[in-house]
């Protein structure tokens, strides 16, 4: 706390423009995480600092500060599907899509999140699974409700979790945490939204982006798949063409 | 060593791979067929899925043909006409089953299809194989010598119009079975990943009475024709040809072709059928087991990336 004080000592000293309450600087390890034929999985650091208010002397010393950041993945669409028996076949009979939603989502804090902030503030600024995936719009619509399944199926692929401890203060201002993305993430622009609470109280949220891409020659098949499919489709049978006469000749049949 | 598939998304052991392809091109190379039919289910089994893995397979069935059709060409093997209708029928089969499979696949029934007409093809297939291949063994234990007997032609086909002269082969038939079969098989080969060939020889020679000598050659050549079609249909459809999955399966495959080819002269036809039906009738037996036994989990979950 004390630190807090004076360096909002200092800049009230050095100071002297328009009131404005805390603020967080936050910055991640890495802005591009790179994909390539031996990627196992990165740990990504994401920290940052409250700065303290400047100019308003009620809006400072709102500490203890809690942070939580949810990251959130390129959008997607998911479809979930159950196998059932159907004369001793098993085969899949329901599903349901979640459209345009995060293909990766993560939410990290420095506390219970229930002891953060109430479930309506936290939904409100999108932090609770349910809140991005739309639980309750689709239970009430469909025959299906498998949000449940959903999650549980992206979380047992990493790509889905909580970590209500995963925030540490390393000084009553500067936060630290990391962020565990596997070897399956998907490629694509990654939104971090970092929010700081006080007393129950959202403050201020502030956003980054790191980008998650294929490199090397991964990067340019993937995007020649999709972007010529012609091109790339006559060259896969040029290559096999000449694979298959290579053998030929190189073993002469 | 990891290697990483950037149609399929995932990582695969780089040794897996090239040992598989190496495996199924020495029974490939042992039976005289493509191995696509083996190379496909192992790979779904192992994790691939199965839209990626139907589509890159028919890249790694061109090389594995192209190898042998060339052998073939060498020693004048080869009769292009009856190729070209062939072909002709299969192109349109394999515009066919590439739809059939986009369509599924959007449905959600395309591994249900796939596991389904695997088991009741090739557990008939490989039953056939299995009975006329121990009987024969059986009859030659007995030491009764039946001549190769192969009777005149079907009716059915020789009443059929638009007959066509085909010289190399010394036929005189109509075109339409022949456009049948090809179409056919093309439908087949690229609905379910495989070229075909061993049910196209069967049949040119049952079916057609297309004299031995001629019949494996113009057999892949077909099968070379229609899995390029197919490989090139599914880049284009559903851009789900993984050319680095392919790439690796057909280095494997190529080489250990030569190292069958060279065993398999060193058995029986009988015995060598005997062994291909039975490895064929495993194969159908698996997809059976993943059809009736409980999945580990019920729930499937399948992602794609963008915005709807």
């Amino acid at each position: 706390m004390r630190g807090v004080v004076l360096a909002t000592a200092i800049a009230w000293l050095l100071l002297t423009g328009p009131a404005l309450p805390q603020r967080i600087i936050s910055a991640l390890s890495d802005q591009t995480i790179s994909i390539d034929s031996n990627f196992t999985g990165k740990k990504l650091t994401i920290f940052g600092n409250v700065e303290p208010a400047v100019g308003d002397p009620s809006l400072s010393n709102q500490g203890p500060y809690d942070i939580v950041i949810v990251v959130k993945g390129p959008p997607a669409t998911h479809t979930v599907r159950e196998k059932t028996p159907q004369l001793g076949i098993w085969l899949n009979s329901g599903s349901e899509g979640f459209a345009n939603t995060p293909s990766y989502f993560y939410v990290l804090a420095s506390n219970e999140l229930g002891k953060i902030a109430s479930a309506e503030t936290l939904a409100a600024n999108q932090i609770s699974f349910e809140s991005v995936f739309g639980t309750e719009a689709n239970a009430a619509n469909g025959a299906f409700d498998f949000s449940g399944e959903l999650r549980r199926l992206l979380s047992k692929k990493g790509l889905e979790g909580v970590d209500e401890h995963a925030v540490h203060f390393l000084s009553p201002t500067f936060y630290s945490t990391q962020l565990d993305m596997p070897a399956n993430v998907p490629s694509g622009l990654y939104l971090v939204k970092t929010f700081l609470f006080a007393n129950g109280n959202l403050i201020e949220d502030q956003p980054v982006v790191f980008n998650v891409r294929t490199a090397g020659i991964e990067r340019f098949l993937e995007n020649a798949a999709h972007e010529n499919p012609w091109i790339y489709g006559i060259a896969s049978v040029l290559l096999a063409l000449f694979t298959g006469w290579l053998g030929s000749v190189a073993f002469k049949r | 060593m990891q290697i990483y598939l950037p149609i399929a998304e995932l990582s695969v052991n780089l040794f897996f791979l090239i040992g598989t392809g190496a495996v199924v091109g020495f029974l490939s190379g042992l039976f005289g067929v493509g191995g696509g039919f083996l190379i496909t289910p192992l790979l779904i089994f192992n994790g691939i899925p199965s839209s990626v893995a139907v589509a890159s397979v028919t890249a790694q069935v061109v090389a594995a043909s192209t190898s042998g059709a060339q052998s073939y060409y060498r020693r004048g093997a080869i009769d292009f006409q009856l190729a070209a209708f062939l072909i002709s029928g299969g192109l349109v089969g394999s515009f066919l089953g590439v739809s059939t499979f986009n369509a599924l696949n959007s449905a959600g029934q395309l591994d249900l299809v796939i596991s389904l007409s695997y088991f009741f093809f090739l557990g008939g297939v490989g039953s056939l194989m299995l009975v006329e291949s121990v009987r024969s063994l059986l009859r030659q234990r007995k030491g009764v010598v039946r001549p190769v007997h192969l009777p005149g032609q079907h009716s059915w086909v020789q009443l059929l119009p638009f007959r066509v002269r085909f010289k190399k082969s010394k036929l005189y038939i109509s075109v339409i079975p022949v456009m049948g079969i090809g179409l056919a098989i093309g439908y087949l080969g690229s609905l379910l990943g495989i070229g075909g060939g061993f049910i196209l020889v069967p049949a040119l020679v049952y079916i057609l009475r297309v004299p031995g000598n001629v019949v494996i050659g113009t057999s892949l050549l077909q099968v070379l024709a229609i899995m390029a079609s197919t490989t090139f249909l599914y880049a284009i459809n559903s851009q789900n040809v993984d050319i680095m999955l392919a790439f690796c399966l057909m280095v494997g495959s190529v080489a250990g072709a030569q190292f069958g080819a060279a065993a398999g002269q060193k058995l029986r036809g009988e015995q060598l059928r005997a062994l291909l039906g039975l490895i064929v009738l495993a194969v159908a037996l698996r997809f059976a087991y993943s059809l009736v036994v409980a999945p580990n989990d019920p729930f499937t979950l399948i992602t794609k990336l963008g915005l709807v």
